[in-house]
């Protein structure tokens, strides 16, 4: 007799007790069931949006008012500062293409690689 | 607020309920289908009816309430692991009892164990399903006598056999539930099935 043959004869005499269980121990059993069902944990299908709905639900709602005035402050601080070195580049572009437009020289001499590697020979001697 | 109103009207249209209650009645088909084996795997470790009812409740609330949502298909690994787990609390838990109590608790289930149903047992071979009332007698008696000698298999081999042949679980499922290599579950299923062989055999039962 193999283990395989064991087995499956072992299985089927327990399967047969288990017929044979008491009615009220059959009742208890599907009452525990019905209490762990009532418990059950549920998966939850979130899409992106309703991800970023929790985000704000969990991460937003518990801030008092002086966090989120701290927050728009340093928010406005940033967008002032992001405006300000935007200005400065702005500026120093418009002095750039002044000087090229105000000078002697024609704008392909500035491009010219020769012309600016004569330019830095004369001006290291 | 505004967040949390943003998230309940998003996620209404999202969870339609589907999912939800195909989960529900996924575990209770599961739990419905196992829940008398697990008692009586409980019955077999524990010897008690309402330590094994109190065991496998508690690993039902266990499985819903913290594995409610996983798929169906890890519930089986997932229930036997609690229900072991459950179970080996229940011997650590008596073992610091018995530290503190009579020895003579140790005694107490001695009268049921001496009684041998062999002694007026018949076993005709190839008469396992009985018609009959004296065929009946018979195979509630063999059936006592499995019991028996599987109450008695050193606890990891009992896991291991009741896993593979009773719940179906192959062995990469009962190595994940028992905690041990493949090669361990093969080794106890083994050990666990010649010992029962022996034993069946010893008492005159053919299987």
């Amino acid at each position: 007799m193999n283990e395989l043959y064991i087995a499956h004869r072992v299985r089927q005499h327990l399967n047969q007790g288990l017929n044979r269980l008491q009615p009220d121990t059959v009742i208890r059993l599907a009452e525990a069931r019905q209490r762990a069902l009532a418990v059950q944990k549920q998966a939850e299908t979130r899409t992106l949006l309703a991800t970023v709905g929790y985000v704000f639900q969990h991460q937003f709602d518990h801030l008092g008012y002086r966090q989120l005035f701290a927050g728009t402050a340093i928010m406005i601080a940033i967008a002032c500062s992001t405006f300000w070195v935007a200005d400065q580049q702005v500026n120093e572009l418009k002095a750039i293409d002044t000087a090229l437009l105000t000078s002697e020289l024609p704008i392909s001499a500035f491009t010219d690689k020769g012309f600016d590697a004569w330019l830095k020979r004369n001006s290291s001697l | 607020m505004s967040g949390r109103l943003i998230y309940r009207v998003i996620h209404s249209f999202a969870n339609n309920g589907e999912h939800t209650l195909s989960s529900q009645r996924e575990l209770s088909d599961f739990l419905a289908a196992s829940e008398r084996r697990a008692f009586k795997q409980a019955m077999f470790a524990v010897r008690n009816e309402e330590t094994a009812l109190d065991i496998v409740q508690d690993s039902m609330l266990k499985l819903a309430e913290k594995y409610g949502d996983r798929p169906a298909e890890e519930f089986p690994m997932l229930f036997q692991r609690i229900m072991q787990n459950s179970i080996r609390d229940h011997y650590r838990r008596s073992r610091v009892r018995s530290l503190w109590t009579s020895l003579l608790s140790s005694f107490s289930s001695s009268e049921d164990e001496d009684h041998d149903p062999l002694e007026t047992l018949e076993v005709e071979s190839g008469s396992y399903t009985p018609n009959t009332p004296h065929g009946q007698l018979l195979q509630s008696q063999v059936l006592e006598i499995i019991e028996k000698e599987i109450k008695i298999l050193p606890p990891r081999q009992r896991e291991a056999f009741l896993m593979r042949y009773w719940e179906d679980m192959d062995v990469a499922e009962t190595a994940a539930a028992m905690g041990c290599s493949e090669g361990s579950v093969k080794t106890h299923c083994s050990r666990a099935t010649h010992t029962l062989a022996v034993a069946l055999k010893a008492k005159g039962i053919t299987l």
